[in-house]
C-alpha cells in the first residue's frame, strides 16, 4: 500500500468517525438498556394476572374484542390489532384518524378468551430511552440522519480495517504496549477492540441503518408490489358499515394454515391500503417467524383480494430487525450484546481520545504514525 | 522485524469475524441448542481480547522463558 493510499483512507477513517461519533455514542449508551428492554420493563412494571382458565379455551371473535375497544376508546378508530406471542392477549392500537402520530394512538390490550380489559400500557423509562435512541425526539428526518450517521459508522469501520493492515505489518495480534506513553497503549486497544468487534458492530451499524428506512422502504414496497391494492385506490371510498375482521383473518389464514398472525393493520395505515384489511401472517418456526406473509381483504366487502409474498428488500428490511436488537437468542445472546456494545463504546471513546492528543503537524504526521505502528518518537 | 503479510495478519481477525456472523445466523435459524451454539460463536471474540487485554499471550511468554532459561542456568 503506498503513503498516497493509506493517507486518503486516513482520511476517510477520521472524517467519517469524527461526524458520526457523537451521535454513535449515544446510539451504544441508549441502546445498552434497551437490549434488556424485556426485562426491565417486566420488573418495573410486571404483567398483569390473567384468568387462569383450561388450556385450550377458545379465544373470542376479534369483532367481539373491537367492540369492546371502541366502547374503551370512544371517537377512535382501529388501526392495529396484534397478538402476543406468549399469553393470549390481543392488543388494538387505536387512533383519531389512520395517519395518526404514534403520541396521539392508544395502545388498548384484551384478554383473547374473556375479552376483558387488561391494564393499559404505559409508556414508561423504557419507552423514553426507545424514543431517544430512534430519532431523539425529532421525528422522522431526525431518524433518518441517525441512517446516515451508521452509514458513516460503517465506512468508518471498513476505512478501519484498511489501516489496520500497514499498522500491523510488524505486530503480532493483540499486542497491547504496556508501560509506554498513554496514546500509545490506548492507539494498541483501539485497534485490537476495532477488529474484534468488526463483525458485530457492522451488523448492527447497518442494521439499524436500514431500520430507519422502515416507512420509505415500505412505501416503495406498497407503489411497486401491490398491483390489487393500486387498483383498489380507484374504488369508491369505504362505507361505514365494514366486514368482519375475524372473517379476514380466517381468510387469509386459510392460504397458509401453518401460519399464525403476527398483525392486521387497518384500511390508511402505512402497512395496508386504503381499502383493505392487511392480515400479516408468520412462520411457526424461529427462523420463518421473521418472514410475514400479507394477505388483503376488502374491507367494504369482506372478499380475499391478495395473499403476496414480500418482495426481497421488505423481507431484508424485517429480518434486519431481530440482527439489530439482539433480542432472539435468550439471555446469553443478550449479555453478549451488551458486551459488545461496551466494547464498541471503548472504541469510539479511544478514537476521539487519540484524535484530541494528536501530535501537531499536518495528516502526513499521522500516515508515518500508521506504516510506524505507532513508533515515531 | 520482518513485514507480515495480510493473510497472517487478518488470519485471527477473519476467524472472529466468521465466528460472530456465523453465531448472529444460528440463533436466527432455531431455539434452544442453536440458540446455546450462537452463544458460544458470539463469545469467541470476546473471551479471545479478554485474554490479550489482561495479560500477554502464552506463546511470547515462552518465548522469552526459553531466551532467558540458560542464562538462569
Amino acid at each position: 500500500m503506498t503513503r498516497r493510499t493509506i493517507k486518503t483512507w486516513y482520511l476517510v477513517h477520521k472524517w467519517t468517525s469524527l461526524i458520526c461519533t457523537v451521535f454513535l455514542l449515544m446510539l451504544c449508551v441508549t441502546g445498552l438498556p434497551l437490549i434488556f428492554d424485556e426485562e426491565i420493563d417486566g420488573w418495573l412494571d410486571p404483567p398483569a394476572p390473567m384468568a387462569t382458565l383450561p388450556a385450550n379455551t377458545p379465544s373470542l371473535s376479534l369483532d367481539t374484542i373491537l367492540a369492546s375497544a371502541a366502547k374503551a376508546a370512544p371517537g377512535e378508530i382501529p388501526l392495529y390489532i396484534s397478538f402476543d406471542d406468549e399469553r393470549p392477549i390481543v392488543y388494538v392500537t387505536t387512533g383519531p384518524t389512520p395517519d395518526a402520530a404514534p403520541a396521539a394512538m392508544h395502545f388498548l390490550a384484551f384478554d383473547a378468551r374473556t375479552g376483558t380489559k387488561m391494564p393499559p400500557y404505559v409508556p414508561g423509562v423504557m419507552a423514553f430511552i426507545l424514543k431517544l435512541h430512534t430519532d431523539m425526539f425529532l421525528g422522522f428526518w431526525a431518524e433518518i440522519f441517525l441512517g446516515v450517521m451508521g452509514l458513516l459508522f460503517f465506512a468508518a469501520i471498513v476505512s478501519g480495517v484498511v489501516l489496520y493492515a500497514p499498522f500491523m505489518a510488524k505486530l503480532d495480534f493483540g499486542t497491547l504496549r504496556r508501560g509506554r506513553s498513554k496514546r500509545l497503549g490506548w492507539l494498541d486497544r483501539h485497534n485490537l477492540l476495532g477488529i474484534v468487534t468488526l463483525a458485530w458492530a457492522s451488523v448492527v451499524g447497518v442494521t439499524g441503518t436500514i431500520n430507519t428506512f422502515v416507512v420509505p422502504i415500505t412505501g416503495i414496497w406498497k407503489a411497486n408490489g401491490l398491483a390489487e391494492i393500486i387498483a383498489s385506490e380507484a374504488r369508491t371510498p369505504l362505507p361505514a358499515q365494514r366486514a368482519s375482521v375475524q372473517a379476514a383473518l380466517e381468510a387469509v389464514q386459510r392460504e397458509a394454515p401453518e401460519m399464525k398472525p403476527q398483525f392486521i393493520a387497518f384500511p390508511g395505515v402505512v402497512f395496508s391500503s386504503h381499502h383493505h384489511y392487511a392480515v400479516f401472517l408468520k412462520g411457526a418456526t424461529p427462523l420463518t417467524s421473521k418472514m410475514l406473509l400479507p394477505g388483503f381483504v376488502d374491507a367494504a366487502t369482506g372478499r380475499l383480494d391478495a395473499v403476496v409474498p414480500m418482495p426481497w428488500y421488505m423481507q431484508a428490511m424485517l429480518l434486519a430487525q431481530p440482527l439489530h436488537f439482539g433480542n432472539y437468542g435468550g439471555l446469553a445472546m443478550k449479555i453478549v450484546w451488551a458486551l459488545f456494545d461496551i466494547l464498541t463504546i471503548i472504541v469510539l471513546g479511544s478514537g476521539l481520545y487519540l484524535w484530541l492528543r494528536r501530535r501537531g503537524g499536518p495528516s502526513d504526521q499521522r500516515v508515518r504514525e500508521v506504516v510506524m505502528a505507532g513508533e515515531i518518537a | 522485524m520482518t513485514h507480515k503479510t495480510n493473510g497472517q495478519i487478518f488470519a485471527l481477525p477473519i476467524l472472529l469475524g466468521v465466528s460472530t456472523v456465523a453465531g448472529l445466523g444460528a440463533g436466527l435459524i432455531g431455539d434452544g441448542v442453536w440458540d446455546v451454539g450462537a452463544g458460544l460463536l458470539l463469545a469467541l471474540p470476546l473471551v479471545v481480547t479478554g485474554r490479550y487485554w489482561v495479560r500477554p499471550p502464552e506463546p511470547v511468554l515462552r518465548r522469552q522463558q526459553l531466551q532467558t532459561a540458560p542464562i538462569r542456568r
